[in-house]
């Protein structure tokens, strides 16, 4: 999926938070954003997966607009956010087991990606019982169950130990060479040393 | 369609009946009401029709109660961004949510229907108990209906649980007194009104339809 953005903008209010982002991104590649806490990182993200519009600018996904058909695209990412969209309640495999089904994927798949993401041992247990690294392993699973084209990851290390910072780096590191590709935020952008192509700073409301 | 729709209902039913709260809670509120009428005055000295409004006002409050509960677990877990994200329609998402609020509703208003059977003292032979199962699951049909539009509209709002039940209430008179006219006619043996019965489908199918059309801008 070849994505481009130009002049991306949103406000809040009376709140501007991104004030003309452009960015490009091909097959194969991965990017990182950093940028300080409320730089408007989360909120890229959510407009990148067409969950919130834009104010102004134009994303380009392969060419067409996103928003004009946005079910055909968002089969086409994995999504990690703040909120890792799990359902406490709901045992690890049956979340994955869920997110298999609604997303049409062999539900064979929740056990490959609970046995990937390191979680086999811990699948009968509650999510609302898992740590919250175990819980951003689960959510960073059920994002890539289904083969992205482009994955959008918010803060992946959040809450990760360095066992889970590796594995995420291999899942990303994998995705890129696959033909994937990937936009990822974080404050430790060191870590994506040698996976992500370019790394930018969101500062005032623009990818530096 | 179907499999996503599938997974919607058996994970919504899953957390509604065996995983939270909520089913004691729509169970309690649904009780209750029925049990302050049996316990206020003396129950044989009510009308059919007074019990059938009792009945049904336990059946639309716990109705309520069941899909303000399925809602704010939605909201919690991010589950409708997830399945925005999964590419499900809203129709798929609608059609997936109805069916769960359905379902978990009838279970708790199979156990109020009972519950107020008893404490109420009414009286049907086995025709009559068939009937009343189906006025009760017309008139459970239309208040999901109705109230999972709503509930998704209040999901999100600030304040939205309250305002859930404001906005809710009165969209909820037709079928709610509907079918308890309905089950007081046949409570007094005189069988199925084809009248309320006909309001009752009418209600369903208009606000199905008018759901399906709203409910992408509500989600979106």
């Amino acid at each position: 999926m070849k994505l481009s953005v130009r002049d991306l903008g949103k406000s809040f209010g009376r709140k501007v938070v991104l004030r003309g982002v452009d960015l490009e991104l091909e097959k194969g590649q991965a990017v990182c954003i950093t940028g300080p806490n409320g730089a408007g990182k989360s909120t890229l993200i959510k407009i990148l997966s067409t969950l919130l519009r834009p104010d102004r600018g134009e994303i380009r996904m392969d060419g067409e607009n996103p928003f004009e058909n946005p079910r055909i695209f968002r089969r086409r990412m994995g999504v990690v956010l703040h909120e890792p969209m799990l359902y406490p309640q709901l045992t690890a495999r049956e979340n994955l087991e869920y997110v298999c089904r609604i997303y049409g994927v062999d539900g064979k798949k929740a056990e490959e990606w609970l046995e990937r993401v390191g979680l086999s041992e811990f699948a009968e247990e509650r999510v609302e019982h898992l740590s919250e690294g175990m819980k951003q392993r689960l959510a960073i699973g059920r994002a890539m169950i289904h083969s992205p084209e482009l994955l959008l990851l918010d803060e992946p290390f959040a809450s990760l130990d360095a066992r889970g910072v590796e594995m995420v780096i291999g899942l990303i590191t994998e995705q890129v060479s696959r033909g994937g590709a990937a936009v990822i935020t974080s404050h430790m952008s060191g870590l994506l040393e040698g996976v992500v192509s370019r790394t930018f700073q969101l500062q005032d409301g623009r990818l530096v | 369609m179907m499999r996503p729709i599938w997974g919607i209902v058996a994970r919504d039913v899953r957390l509604s009946l065996f995983r939270s709260e909520s089913l004691a809670l729509s169970l309690t509120f649904g009780v209750l009401v029925v049990l302050v009428f049996a316990l206020a005055g003396d129950p044989t000295k009510l009308g059919e029709e007074a019990k059938s409004g009792v009945i049904w006002c336990g059946f639309a409050f716990s109705t309520v109660v069941t899909l303000t509960g399925s809602f704010r677990r939605e909201r919690e877990s991010g589950g409708m961004e997830l399945m925005r994200l999964a590419g499900l329609s809203a129709e798929a998402i609608y059609i997936g949510k109805l069916i769960s609020g359905f379902i978990s509703s009838s279970a708790s208003n199979l156990v109020i229907g009972a519950a107020g059977g008893v404490m109420l003292g009414l009286k049907a032979d086995l025709g009559g108990l068939l009937r009343l199962c189906l006025i009760a699951a017309l008139g459970t049909l239309g208040i999901c209906v109705t109230g999972t539009l709503v509930a998704a509209i209040s999901s999100e709002l600030r304040g939205g649980e309250g305002l859930l039940v404001a906005l809710l209430m009165p969209l909820l008179f037709p079928v709610v007194i509907a079918s308890a006219k309905s089950f007081g006619l046949i409570l007094l043996g005189e069988g199925l009104s084809l009248k309320w019965l006909g309001v009752e489908i009418a209600y369903a199918a208009m606000f199905l339809i008018i759901s399906l059309l709203l409910f992408e801008e509500v989600i979106e």
